[in-house]
């Protein structure tokens, strides 16, 4: 069995559903501070979808806990925060990383922000786009530990015109945005971009040649 | 009779090897479902029931995913982050507080990332449970503090 092919050929078929991702890459500080934990907390939205935050949210936990970290819960997190008068993530953003430290215990704080989250109509195809600012702070000092960007599309088109025109309406009612940011979080916190392994991963001190 | 042995024998071995090909048919074809590395951990319907949660508003949904998962991932394998801790909260807003320090306990000792979060909350609903009868149930031990 020829798993290097496989592997070739999934990594293929992702550049083909266009995927696309800037960063920087200098880990000395997060070497430095090494979180154990982290916590996301509610995420800014910049696009005009108004669903698009509750939709993402439910989409960070696994992707980042698979890294080996520890992930403080998505749901009790919001709750606790919207107990201490901050409903609105906007509010949460602002706040000194230090405070996530005092309340939560956390080592790092994960502040995400949606830049788009829409469906783009050419001519004749439809193209759905997802992309997320990522910027991870230690909350002991308010360093940015490591930052990303992803943005996922996929487009949808063909060569019969009634048939699109059709299917673009159709998107239009019921786009599936869930894959498309479950894709996006999970190339993120990969290699040689994303995040080193964590605690429980069993890579965790063995991969620093990958970044 | 070796010769009519000897025909059954590279027949079996035939027999063999087509199933031999059968399997590797059938991984080739589950390869794209498969090749993922193992997980660390068993996450059974987790992300469901925060969809249910956030996306579809589905309280009673949410709770029933959330449960399957915490019972699947303590048969099967590791329970994963945030699971005791999300499934402690909702025992606590039934009123069930000593179900709820259990969980919170059991969040702590699997994670002591988390002993922090876990030790204020377990000590806010033993103050409540003191104080019970009282107060008022609150959407959050411990109500109001400062941002």
């Amino acid at each position: 069995m020829n798993w290097r092919a496989l592997f070739v050929g999934f990594g293929l078929l992702s550049l083909l559903a266009g995927c696309a991702s800037v960063g920087k890459r200098d880990l000395s500080t997060f070497y430095a501070h090494e979180p154990r934990s982290i916590i996301v907390v509610p995420v800014v939205n910049e696009s005009p979808e108004v669903n698009a935050p509750a939709v993402f949210i439910t989409t960070i936990t696994v992707p980042l806990a698979e890294r080996g970290y520890y992930v403080f819960p998505v749901y009790l997190t919001e709750l606790l925060l919207r107990d201490l008068g901050l409903p609105e993530a906007g509010l949460v953003h602002q706040l000194p990383s230090q405070r996530f430290f005092d309340l939560f215990g956390a080592d790092a704080v994960l502040f995400i922000t949606i830049k788009d989250w829409s469906t783009k109509y050419l001519i004749l195809a439809s193209s759905v786009v997802v992309e997320m600012k990522y910027v991870l702070k230690d909350t002991r000092t308010g360093t940015v530990l490591w930052q990303s960007k992803q943005q996922v599309a996929r487009s949808s088109g063909g060569s019969n015109p009634i048939a699109m025109v059709v299917s673009a309406a159709l998107n239009a009612l019921f786009t599936d945005y869930l894959p498309l940011a479950r894709q996006a979080n999970i190339q993120v916190f990969r290699p040689p971009d994303g995040l080193p392994a964590g605690r429980y991963h069993p890579d965790h001190g063995k991969d620093r040649d990958r970044f | 009779m070796n010769g009519g042995n000897g025909w059954w024998r590279a027949w079996l071995a035939n027999q063999y090897t087509l199933w031999q090909y059968v399997c590797l048919g059938l991984v080739i074809g589950a390869g794209p479902m498969g090749c993922t590395p193992p997980a660390l951990y068993q996450w059974g319907e987790y992300e469901d029931s925060l969809y249910r949660r956030y996306v579809k508003e589905d309280i009673a949904g949410a709770e029933a995913y959330l449960r399957e998962t915490l019972v699947a991932a303590e048969l099967k394998s590791r329970v994963p982050p945030g699971v005791y801790a999300e499934y402690g909260f909702l025992l606590y807003r039934r009123g069930d507080y000593a179900g709820a320090i259990e969980k919170f306990e059991q969040e702590k000792r699997a994670f002591p990332e988390s002993a922090a979060l876990m030790s204020k909350l377990v000590e806010r609903i033993q103050q409540q449970r003191e104080t019970r009868g009282q107060t008022e149930q609150k959407e959050v031990p411990g109500g109001t503090g400062q941002p």
